[in-house]
């Protein structure tokens, strides 16, 4: 493929390769700056599937919570609101230190960048640590509807029923998200700490923050779908 | 290649840098005190206008996080673009689905009983056989 033809023609990158601050630039781009608007878009891409796989989820609940309106606010009613709100707040949270953690890497601030991305992930582990505590709640109370027991009788309550099911699929597909945004968090801390992350000009912090905020956009409305439904 | 000459030895300001920390300290805040108002709006008994409230301080919520925590506000247009994108599919899903649902019992088209039975009632209590006389 590569192969070493001594032929006269445009040294161009050669010299690319030679520059000692674009040791990170693929030879298939022309600069840094086209280099990332290309690894951005393509982040924003991958999201826009991700936009339309919570968007089906989303159309299923808005077309349950049509039919079943007064089972949904029963349902939410079994909710601990309390922590709900308090998760909401720690994933917010956690987004804010995003921020800054992608800020701190643009600037160049290694320590920073490191402090901002283990504040996140300790702040996704305590989202995902109460979401634990709310999960094991809702089993002992009985109301895990595909695992039948004394308190929650299957089908009793088809309305009811299709709201801790939407419940647990659609934050437990969200809580997977946050999990592997931990585990990518993770690598990028080994990587910074092992120098091995292009710090100042790293576009793969900006979209492990863009991955991070959807994340948090995404419970941002799963919080009133489940935890503030009245009627 | 001309582009050979345009490389300065020094990293240029990095791109997406143009939010700063105060800035997202204020969206921050903002985010949080919007947490509140909608759990407040939720004790508060307003019917149906509940839900919409609580759908549409989630969608102020996600404009601030859109626009300064993922940076849209500073992005190039062809990041907003497909961010636009995002949410143009997202309403074609949405609003032909929900036209179609959330209108069914205000379509007067036929009052032929095994309709009225079908445009009332949700598809699941069909295959529960909770309802009498549902069409099969």
């Amino acid at each position: 493929m590569s192969e070493v033809v001594p032929v006269a023609g445009p040294p161009a990158l050669d010299q690319q390769h030679a520059r000692p601050h674009d040791g990170w630039l693929a030879h298939h781009f022309d600069d840094l700056d086209q280099q990332h608007a290309a690894a951005e878009l393509g982040m924003w891409l991958f999201l826009v599937t991700e936009f339309m796989f919570f968007g089906g989820l989303f159309t299923a609940y808005m077309v349950y919570h049509g039919w079943y309106g007064q089972d949904f606010a029963t349902g939410s009613h079994t909710m601990h609101l309390v922590l709900g709100t308090i998760n909401t707040a720690v994933l917010l949270t956690s987004s804010f230190s995003m921020a800054v953690a992608v800020h701190a890497a643009a600037q160049g601030h290694r320590t920073m960048l490191i402090a901002m991305l283990l504040a996140t992930i300790t702040l996704g582990a305590v989202f995902l640590g109460i979401k634990a505590y709310e999960y094991h709640a809702k089993f002992v109370e009985g109301l895990v509807p595909f695992i039948a027991n004394s308190q929650f009788e299957m089908h009793a309550n088809v309305g009811l029923e299709t709201f801790l099911n939407l419940y647990f699929l659609m934050t437990g597909v969200h809580a997977a998200h946050m999990v592997i945004g931990i585990a990518i968090l993770g690598t990028l801390v080994g990587a910074a700490l092992r120098h091995r992350l292009p710090i100042q000009r790293s576009v793969l912090v900006h979209n492990v923050g863009l991955y991070w905020h959807f994340v948090d956009l995404v419970w941002v409305y799963l919080f009133p779908f489940f935890y503030l439904v009245t009627g | 290649m001309a582009h050979a000459d345009s490389y300065s030895a020094e990293p240029t300001t990095p791109r997406g840098a143009h939010a700063t920390v105060p800035v997202y300290l204020a969206v921050y805040a903002a985010l949080l005190i919007l947490v509140v108002v909608t759990v407040g709006i939720a004790q508060i008994d307003l019917g149906a206008w509940n839900f919409k409230a609580a759908i549409a301080v989630a969608s102020i919520k996600a404009l601030l996080i859109l626009l300064y925590f993922m940076q849209v506000r500073y992005s190039p247009p062809l990041i907003r673009m497909v961010a636009a994108a995002a949410f143009f599919w997202l309403g074609i899903l949405l609003s032909l689905t929900l036209s179609d649902y959330w209108t069914r019992q205000e379509t007067p088209y036929s009052e032929a009983p095994e309709l009225v039975v079908w445009k009332q009632i949700a598809p699941t209590d069909l295959i529960r056989g909770r309802i009498e006389g549902a069409p099969r």
